[in-house]
């Protein structure tokens, strides 16, 4: 095998260490040009890696109620940068989360911002809209120069 | 880009462009750390440090930015390995092997990767070696400072063989036997001929800078030279063991909630 058969078939085998190198993953099932808001009340807080997840049982017009799931970021990001810890969130209170939602439509989405009715705020990474994460856009970055 | 990230990537650019044109290595100068008493005269970094979380954010953006003005320049068979993994990563067939398993960013980058996160960094000096533990993948890295050179035919491993030695406060590291493959840049894999020389020192009483210098002849035209800080944190240490992976590689999330 020539050395750059070899790198390539490396690479193949090497494909899910390569996504490491990026954060986490590339929330490609997210929409992240969008921001939906709901309101509704905490259900659970998942302090958990990879990544945190919030779960809020929202209430509609019929008063038929979905637990929407918002993932965010690691324990570590969110402790250090954005002020959070693991009692961050307390089961029945009340939220409001805006969030860039599932391209599926289901019931969820990447976290950006939630509010609490005493006032405090809970930001992300994703409370900057443009925030992105995931690897470089085909063609773009990475050092294709003639 | 935004106007502020611009020039942030001015600065940078301006500042990779002092200095040695090779990775310059050699000249052990001052403590060497052989012994605890000489590890008491180098410099203190104790504490867990951390990249400052708009750098973080800046470099992201940097990378998906076209007019990146610092993106490592590949050579043909570099730009052709970086499409192939893009489009291995495409095909969602191929990236949601179950085989790869579902916790997969429980896995170190390795060497450069795993410096780039925004998780804590950890130095502890010992006889002859310094020693880094990182959150990210449980990453240890060892670093020789006893002055032997390096091994003829190293195994590779996802941290390489890396020999270090101090100029004064700053600490060299030269780092090989890289495994083949692991990523130079975010879906850029390299070759196994990887070299990679880091500078780190202490620039505050609270922050560390480390320049890198990344070689590697089959996948670069030219070495790759950046620079990341980190500061230290007031924090403790986070276990990244993973345990709660919904959505493993880009997949549609289990959205079963907590009881």
């Amino acid at each position: 095998m020539n050395p750059v058969n070899r790198l390539l078939a490396a690479t193949a085998i090497l494909g899910t260490l390569s996504g490491t190198a990026w954060a986490h993953h590339s929330y490609a099932m997210f929409d992240q040009t969008q921001t939906v808001t709901v309101q509704g009340m905490v259900h659970a807080l998942e302090w958990t890696n990879p990544h945190i997840w919030v779960w809020v049982n929202v209430k509609d017009a019929k008063g038929v109620v979905t637990t929407y799931g918002f993932e965010s970021n690691a324990p570590s990001e969110l402790t250090r940068f954005f002020g959070w810890d693991k009692r961050s969130l307390t089961a029945g209170e009340a939220v409001t989360v805006d969030f860039a939602p599932l391209k599926s439509g289901r019931a969820g989405g990447a976290l950006r911002t939630i509010r609490l009715a005493d006032g405090r705020v809970l930001r992300t990474p994703r409370s900057n809209p443009e925030y992105q994460t995931g690897p470089p856009t085909a063609g773009a970055p990475g050092g294709v120069q003639k | 880009m935004s106007k502020h990230l611009g020039s942030v990537a001015a600065v940078f650019i301006t500042a990779l462009t002092v200095g040695a044109a090779a990775p310059a290595f050699a000249q052990r100068s001052g403590p060497q750390g052989e012994s605890y008493a000489s590890i008491a005269t180098l410099p203190d970094w104790s504490g867990i440090w951390v990249r400052p979380w708009a750098e973080f954010e800046e470099e992201n953006a940097r990378r998906r930015d076209p007019a990146n003005p610092n993106p490592p320049k590949l050579t043909a068979e570099g730009i052709k390995a970086r499409d192939t993994f893009q489009i291995t990563r495409s095909t969602a067939q191929s990236v949601a092997d179950p085989a790869a398993g579902t916790c997969y960013t429980g896995q170190t980058a390795g060497v450069p990767g795993v410096m780039r996160f925004s998780f804590g960094i950890e130095f502890l000096f010992t006889p002859g070696r310094v020693t880094m533990l990182l959150e990210q993948g449980s990453t240890i890295r060892r670093i020789h400072t006893d002055g032997r050179p390096h091994t003829s035919d190293p195994e590779q491993s996802y941290v390489g063989e890396s020999i270090g030695h101090w100029e004064g406060e700053t600490l060299v590291i030269d780092t090989s036997a890289i495994e083949t493959g692991v990523p130079l840049s975010p879906g850029i894999p390299s070759s196994g001929k990887m070299r990679i020389v880091e500078r780190i020192r202490r620039v505050g009483p609270a922050r560390i800078e480390i320049e890198t210098v990344i070689e590697d002849p089959v996948m670069l035209r030219e070495p790759w030279r950046y620079r990341a800080t980190y500061e230290r944190s007031t924090f403790g240490w986070f276990d990244r063991k993973c345990g709660n992976d919904r959505d493993g590689r880009d997949q549609e999330p289990d959205l079963t909630p907590p009881k």
